[in-house]
């Protein structure tokens, strides 16, 4: 499909699809793009795809630190961020929360840094938290730049996303039917790095395509689940060997399009309500429960055969939710393989095997 | 190292019972100690492995026989804290797990006994320094990878091991680190009782402590709702009032350690922190403080009294390691005194007493400055800042940082710590260690790094 090169160019060069100095950079799906935008910037997201290596964030992190912050650092310092007017950092996880300081203290051209707080529960005490710290965001982002956010500009924000999550919703429903999940994973990061009105246009085309698209081959029926994955070679090996990712349970996947903003609340609370209430990840307490609970909805859903568990090295919250989601599936007698690896981090074929030895495994108990 | 059912818990209530009878008559036990050193502390052997870190953890022989008549008010409150918690296993009564991070005063307000796993963590090692590794080895029976910190691990496999009794509720809180977020999940799952998480705030300002606040008086609503039991708010305000004081004299003790040369008092600081998790609003702990107090007042009025010649001062920038004691080591051998350390600088706002609301602010933005939260709760200045100042304050000659394996945050700021220490023109030795886990570093490879690095750069 002609649209899906498009959407491998602008991994390649974001910057060349962005208006020089409208882009503010951000992490994480607990920061809002609607904030963003309605200031009238391109929301990028932060990723470490096409990153040379962690050598010189390695200056700053230690070994012992996630291969994805220190990824992102390097990118930094090699200056492919330099196209940023500004970043949002969140308090994800340790790791990304010291992506702030270190970004900082490497001194790196960012004309500013801002670490958003966002709290790790889903009780009324946590929302009037977040409602807080979005407006303390706010507020950072009007002084910046000498303007003002009006309710107007954040609810026409707040539609425009929200038209973009229905395109993305619309686009996973054709995984495992005419879309793989590796092509799935390359227009998420390139619609999470596009303005949102030119990601939808592409996303609308995309449509049209895979409405006309053949089918594609049938295979093991796949959902991955885990934090940061964007590798899309790593996807290429999941599917290259006999399976097709159908549905998944990632940042960059449908616990960034799972969610929906109200259009009649008052929109700072709106978008709190609607970040903080959906689909958590590892990093929410007190909901694990509700979060395995959707993921075996999908595994029936989407009548999936296995699942992959993907957790980076070093990450305690993957390595906490992986060992419960494997009990579970356990319980449940899903077959599920626990992956972990480096962030781009190669060992392809130990890789492949591995995932090759679990599909013989969940073939023979067909 | 096989454990029997609640076999730390019944070693250290029995521990301090033994402390608090035998510190009664200090000069005596002082003797016991000293004569007892010779086999107990040097190192580990067959013969000495299951109680050596307990004769460590009451001062070794390095302990003056004031310092241990103050210990034995720390002893009286473990005692109670530790058989209570064994009473409740036994008659199967209620038992709260709470995060060091929550103020156990939230907890004590109930008739109930409270668990707190970071209390328990460092001194589970009472059974022998197998221990820790005991209920780390159950962890990985169980197939959780060690990308945890030992210290949650430990915890974990404390309730695989039996060491503790279940919960009836759970107050997690959701910092300062991703292991305790994620350890909490797995033992709401494992344990399966219902759990309350309270998001302390990653800053110090009035605002944040304020929310920090409001999610203890929910945390309240909810054990009222759990326990089907009313909070004591009479005993919570003279709880506060205990803290105010215990507070005044840990800060005292603190400012008393910068002093050149410095009373030395950084481990019993340590041991204060320790013991103020679990007993906060003890009027015994308190009176732990202020007999320190006065030992640091006398040792500053009369110098020539201090046993050792302070030869140079040392900041441990990090979590100190808790299988072994090394900061009366390092004083013994080289004359290198720790004078501030990551957990026991001691510095607590006074809590204003005026109302509940301001007492619950009190004891939030108290915890906020306990040490390890204190440093580890936000941005990068949190820890930094104070490495400046505990440095210029303390007029440090070197600073150690252990390189906590677990600890991810930190471990992301060795850079920043390095810097500090050059700006400062001053060493730094950074270590790949474990607090917990001797495996990873084990006491004879940790003092062989120490032994080079002060060496190297002329202190011994």
């Amino acid at each position: 499909m002609p649209i899906l090169e498009e959407f491998r160019k602008v991994i390649l060069n974001p910057s060349e699809f962005l208006s020089p100095g409208k882009s503010i950079g951000y992490m994480c799906n607990y920061v809002p793009e609607e904030l963003i935008h309605a200031a009238g910037f391109t929301p990028v997201r932060l990723n470490a795809v096409e990153s040379e290596g962690t050598s010189r964030g390695d200056m700053y992190f230690s070994t012992g630190n996630c291969s994805f912050p220190r990824r992102v650092l390097d990118k930094g310092l090699s200056g492919a961020y330099g196209f940023l007017d500004g970043i949002v950092f969140m308090n994800g996880c340790d790791h990304n929360r010291r992506l702030y300081d270190n970004w900082n203290y490497a001194q790196i051209q960012t004309p500013w840094t801002y670490l958003l707080f966002v709290p790790h529960s889903k009780t009324d005490a946590s929302l009037n938290q977040y409602i807080n710290e979005l407006q303390k965001l706010i507020n950072h982002i009007e002084s910046i730049y000498k303007l003002k956010l009006s309710e107007q500009k954040i609810r026409d924000s707040i539609k425009l996303y929200q038209r973009k999550r229905n395109l993305l919703r619309n686009v996973s429903s054709f995984r495992g039917i005419k879309l793989s999940g590796t092509d799935f994973l390359m227009v998420m990061i390139a619609t999470t790095v596009l303005p949102p009105d030119i990601a939808c246009e592409k996303l609308d085309e995309l449509i049209v395509e895979l409405k006309n698209a053949p089918q594609i081959e049938k295979n093991l029926r796949v959902l991955v689940t885990g934090n940061c994955v964007e590798e899309i070679e790593h996807f290429e090996i999941i599917e290259n060997i006999g399976a097709n990712i159908v549905y998944d349970n990632i940042c960059l996947g449908s616990r960034y399009f799972d969610r929906d903003i109200s259009m009649e609340e008052e929109p700072v609370i709106a978008l709190a309500e609607g970040y903080l209430r959906s689909p958590s990840c590892p990093r929410i307490m007190n909901d694990t429960e509700k979060r395995i609970e959707l993921i075996k909805e999908a595994v029936k859903k989407y009548q999936v055969d296995a699942v992959i568990i993907e957790k980076l090295e070093f990450c305690s919250m993957m390595t906490g939710e992986g060992w419960i989601m494997s009990q579970e599936f356990r319980k449940e007698e899903t077959p599920f393989l626990l992956l972990t690896r480096e962030l781009y981090g190669g060992g392809k074929s130990q890789i492949r095997t591995r995932i090759q030895a679990f599909y013989e495994k969940v073939k023979n108990l067909k | 190292m096989e454990l029997k059912p609640y076999e730390i818990i019944k070693k250290i209530y029995y521990a301090s019972v033994l402390a608090n009878t035998v510190f009664k008559a200090p000069r005596t036990a002082w003797w016991l100690l000293k004569a007892s050193s010779a086999f107990m502390y040097e190192k580990e052997t067959l013969f000495n492995r299951s109680n050596r870190f307990g004769f460590q953890k009451i001062g070794s022989s390095f302990w003056t026989p004031e310092e241990l008549d103050a210990y034995r008010h720390d002893s009286l409150a473990t005692s109670r804290v530790y058989g209570r918690l064994l009473k409740a296993a036994e008659n199967k009564t209620p038992v709260v797990w709470l995060d060091w991070p929550v103020p156990i005063e939230i907890v004590k307000g109930f008739d109930v006994a409270a668990y707190v796993p970071e209390s328990f963590m460092i001194a589970a090692n009472i059974v022998g320094t197998d221990g820790h590794v005991a209920c780390l080895e159950a962890v990985e029976r169980a197939g959780i990878a060690d990308d945890i910190c030992a210290m949650d691990r430990i915890t974990i496999g404390a309730w695989l091991t039996k060491q503790i009794p279940p919960p009836a509720a759970i107050i997690a809180v959701a910092h300062p680190c991703d292991a305790g977020r994620t350890t909490n999940q797995i033992l709401e799952y494992m344990t399966g009782a219902p759990a309350f998480t309270i998001n302390t705030s990653y800053t110090k300002n009035d605002e944040d402590v304020m929310l920090y606040s409001k999610n203890l008086f929910e945390a309240i609503e909810f054990l009222e709702d759990i326990l089907k039991m009313k909070f004591n708010w009479q005993k919570f305000e003279e709880m506060v009032h205990i803290l105010n004081k215990h507070n005044y004299y840990l800060n005292e003790i603190t400012a008393m350690n910068q002093n050149i040369p410095s009373p030395g008092l950084a481990y019993s600081l340590q041991a204060a922190w320790l013991s103020k998790i679990p007993c906060a609003g003890d009027p015994d702990i308190m009176e732990n403080a202020r007999k320190i107090y006065e030992i640091a007042k006398k040792s500053i009025q009369n110098p020539e009294h201090r046993h050792r010649k302070e030869k140079f001062r040392i900041i441990v920038a990090d979590m100190p390691i808790v299988f072994t004691e090394l900061f009366k080591w390092i004083e013994n051998s080289f004359g290198g005194v720790v004078v501030s350390d990551y957990i026991g600088d001691a510095i607590y706002p006074e809590i204003d007493t005026s109302s509940r609301e301001s007492m619950m602010m009190g004891v939030a933005r108290d915890r906020l400055y306990a040490g390890m939260i204190k440093q580890a709760h936000g941005k990068a200045s949190e820890t930094i800042d104070d490495l400046e100042r505990q440095i210029s304050q303390f007029s440090a000659d070197c600073v150690i940082f252990n390189g906590h394996q677990g600890c991810r945050h930190n471990r992301a700021l060795s850079r920043m710590v390095k810097d500090v220490c050059a700006r400062h023109k001053i060493p730094s030795l950074m270590m790949e260690a474990d607090i917990f886990d001797k495996r990873v570093m084990s006491e004879e490879k940790l003092k062989k790094e120490l032994t080079d690095f002060f060496r190297e750069n002329g202190f011994a």
